[in-house]
């Protein structure tokens, strides 16, 4: 069958053809017997296409990714939070007790109180600030810097009053989440640029990799974008990311971020991705793009001796 | 109709030399067919052109000296029999063709695409050659060529090097290298980085997503990316142009004026020979050994210039500015205005800098705000804060003011 005639098809089958050719076309439908079987199997290419892509990175898994970076906010805000000694003085100042015992005691508390609420270590208070700014959703207009201290090269600050500041390397897991945070949230394309560039320095693990796959499907920016989908090509591909790269390059208007998406499929050729590579060969607006999907399918069939079926 | 295109094509393939072809199986299943062409009448002086359409292929296009052009053009096929890689082929054929009127080497890539048959282009020509090449998408490699030049592809990295003339080059997703150029030049990506080195001319370079980086450039430039970063070392020209909607944009030893702008991050402008506009949505502006004058803003940053020799014009709309000048009488302009809206505001002067001061604070707890080495003329007028004085005859304006709330501090040094 011509390509011509395929993508007429696929033009039929999307119902996007015009009712004079429409007519034509089930005309010449109605007598072609391949052509028929084509229609039919690319309609449930399409239905299966669909299938795959509906528990696909969404608002909902990036408010789900959220929520747990929240969650783990909330745990070690709580663990900051958490005093030892408030039981036994609920216990101690629950019991009645004569006067002339509880004056001293009155005065040893309050120096004990004082000790105890000595001002902590800057670096704590602050990530607690932090902590509790992200929780909220507050945390914008946050500089990023990076200085030459070694064992904590990246500092994160408020931005002109440096009332909240914290320092720390990659490996630290505040840092992380921070940038995490940052690379989802922040207005500043520059910021998220640099975001991005500073997470390639390693190897995240699955919280890291998802917000990667959040800002590849949804930055406004191409360039995050890119530099995003070019870091997800050192991840191992499950089919939450080949999920993600279909998606990517059926709906992302920049060529360099479809193409970018393309490579992760060919370096995790999975038979998942077959009737996506089925669309992609035929309605990709960039013919490289197509013929991309075209050697991948071919690849498919001599692996499955001549068949292209998803369970190869 | 159609006759009389396979009579212009036969006709036409009359004029192709072909000197070599062979065929042989790689692997099992892997079949590899070779075909060379050599037109030895193609001369080096600039008259002749090359056209390759519809490609889809890695390309290699090297000048050398001297007449006569070659074409190279590799073949894989992977189908299981021999029999059946040869059909392909005859499918799927390149054309070669020579036409000696128009002075025109043509190379068409097959009308289908298959995904069973990939393509390798090498193509040696004279050095003065015009080149129009539009491939469907692979990488483009280009060496030692002056003349005209369309270089388009699909997707796929661009390496061009010893580039002399006027050029355009895009591809739709890839990284762009040039190297060692003179001309006019048109350089445009999709999406990937652009590197430029020792260029000659005019040229403009864009990018829908990624870095630029700009070395030793003499001429004017005009750089943009919708987002990624712009960093220039070594440029003398007359004009420097750089945006981008995301990215910070460093530059390094400029001889001539710049205009760099970013939607989103910080900007170092460092050794500028020239005057310089800077302005960032937000982000910290660095200012480093300015032999000019600037004209800067941020809306959210710090703006900190060291060793500004010209004048200064500083708007911040929440941060702190410092600036410490210098007094270069070689220069005619040493005007100052650092403006804040929520910021303090720290200046240095030379010793015996002649400016005419002028300190408008509006906001809160004005009068102790202001710390100037020197006695100022103050004058309340409604919370308003307006002092002034001048040193030595006054000749420059040096102009300082605080929208809402910040402290300023002058010195003299």
């Amino acid at each position: 069958m011509t390509f011509s005639k395929k993508e007429k098809a696929a033009l039929y089958v999307l119902n996007v053809l015009d009712s004079n050719d429409n007519a034509i076309f089930e005309k010449e439908l109605a007598v072609d017997k391949e052509l028929q079987k084509w229609v039919l199997g690319y309609e449930s290419t399409l239905k299966n296409t669909d299938h795959s892509f509906t528990p696909g990175i969404s608002q909902k898994q990036l408010q789900s990714q959220r929520m747990d970076l929240r969650n783990k906010i909330d745990s070690e805000l709580n663990k900051k939070s958490k005093k030892p000694e408030t039981l036994f003085f609920r216990s101690f100042s629950s019991m009645r007790q004569p006067t002339w015992v509880m004056l001293p005691l009155i005065i040893i508390a309050f120096f004990i109180g004082k000790s105890l609420n000595a001002p902590k270590s800057n670096n704590n208070s602050k990530s607690v600030d932090i902590i509790q700014l992200m929780d909220q959703g507050l945390l914008t207009h946050i500089d990023i810097q990076l200085n030459n201290d070694e064992s904590n090269p990246i500092q994160l600050a408020l931005h002109s009053t440096n009332e909240i500041e914290y320092s720390g390397n990659l490996k630290d897991e505040l840092i992380q989440n921070m940038l995490f945070y940052l690379l989802l949230n922040d207005q500043n394309t520059g910021k998220r640029l640099k975001v991005v560039k500073l997470l390639e320095h390693i190897q995240l693990h699955e919280k890291g990799r998802n917000v990667l796959i959040s800002s590849m499907l949804s930055d406004p920016n191409p360039g995050v974008r890119l530099k995003s989908t070019k870091m997800l090509q050192s991840y191992v591909a499950d089919k939450l990311l080949i999920d993600a790269c279909v998606k990517t390059i059926l709906e992302d208007e920049n060529s360099a971020v479809r193409l970018s998406a393309m490579d992760i499929l060919e370096s995790h050729p999975t038979p998942d991705m077959i009737p996506a590579l089925q669309v992609i060969r035929i309605m990709d607006e960039n013919p490289y793009i197509q013929s991309r999907a075209e050697s991948m399918l071919v690849e498919f069939e001599d692996l499955n001796n001549g068949k292209i079926e998803p369970e190869i | 109709m159609k006759y009389i295109i396979h009579i212009f094509i036969l006709s036409s393939l009359l004029y192709s030399q072909k000197i070599f072809d062979s065929f042989e199986q790689e692997r099992k299943s892997r079949y590899r067919s070779t075909e060379q062409y050599t037109f030895e009448h193609v001369l080096d002086d600039g008259s002749y052109t090359l056209i390759v359409n519809n490609f889809n292929g890695d390309m290699v296009v090297d000048g050398h000296p001297g007449s006569s052009l070659s074409v190279d053009i590799q073949t894989t096929i992977k189908v299981l029999t021999e029999q059946s890689a040869k059909k392909m082929i005859n499918l799927h054929r390149v054309f070669v063709r020579h036409d000696k009127d128009k002075k025109v080497i043509r190379i068409d890539g097959p009308q289908d695409v298959s995904g069973r048959i990939s393509y390798n282009l090498k193509i040696d020509i004279p050095v003065m050659t015009n080149v129009i090449m539009h491939s469907l998408g692979g990488d483009v490699t280009l060496d030692h060529v002056e003349g005209e030049i369309d270089l388009k592809t699909g997707g796929g990295d661009m390496d061009l090097n010893q580039i002399n003339g006027k050029g355009v080059f895009e591809t739709f997703g890839g990284d762009i290298d040039f190297e060692n150029g003179k001309g006019r030049f048109s350089i445009v990506s999709k999406g990937g980085d652009i590197d430029i080195k020792n260029i000659e001319g005019k040229f403009s370079a864009e990018t829908a997503g990624g870095d630029i980086e700009l070395w030793d450039i003499k001429g004017n430039a005009d750089v943009s990316t919708r987002g990624g970063s712009i960093g220039i070392m070594s440029f003398n020209g007359q004009q420097l142009l750089a945006s981008t909607s995301g990215g910070d944009i460093q530059i390094l030893d400029i001889n001539g004026n710049a205009d760099v702008s970013t939607s989103g991050g910080d900007i170092s402008i460092k050794n500028l020979s020239g005057n310089a506009i800077a302005s960032t949505l937000g982000g910290d502006i660095g200012l480093d050994k300015i032999h000019g004058n600037v004209d800067c803003s941020t809306k959210g940053g710090t703006i900190h210039g060291e060793y500004i020799f010209g004048a200064i014009k500083a708007v911040n709309h929440a941060g702190d500015i410092s600036i410490e000048k210098i007094y270069d009488t070689q220069l005619k302009d040493h005007s100052m205005d650092l403006t804040t809206y929520y910021g303090d505001i720290y200046a240095s002067i030379p010793e015996h800098f002649p400016a005419n001061i002028t300190v408008i604070h509006n906001g809160e707890n004005a009068t102790s705000a202001i710390d100037a080495e020197f006695y100022l003329d103050e004058n309340n007028r409604q919370g308003k804060i307006i002092a002034t004085t001048k040193i030595q005859e006054g000749v420059y304006p040096f102009k300082i003011t605080i929208h809402h709330s910040g402290d300023i501090k002058i010195r003299k040094d």
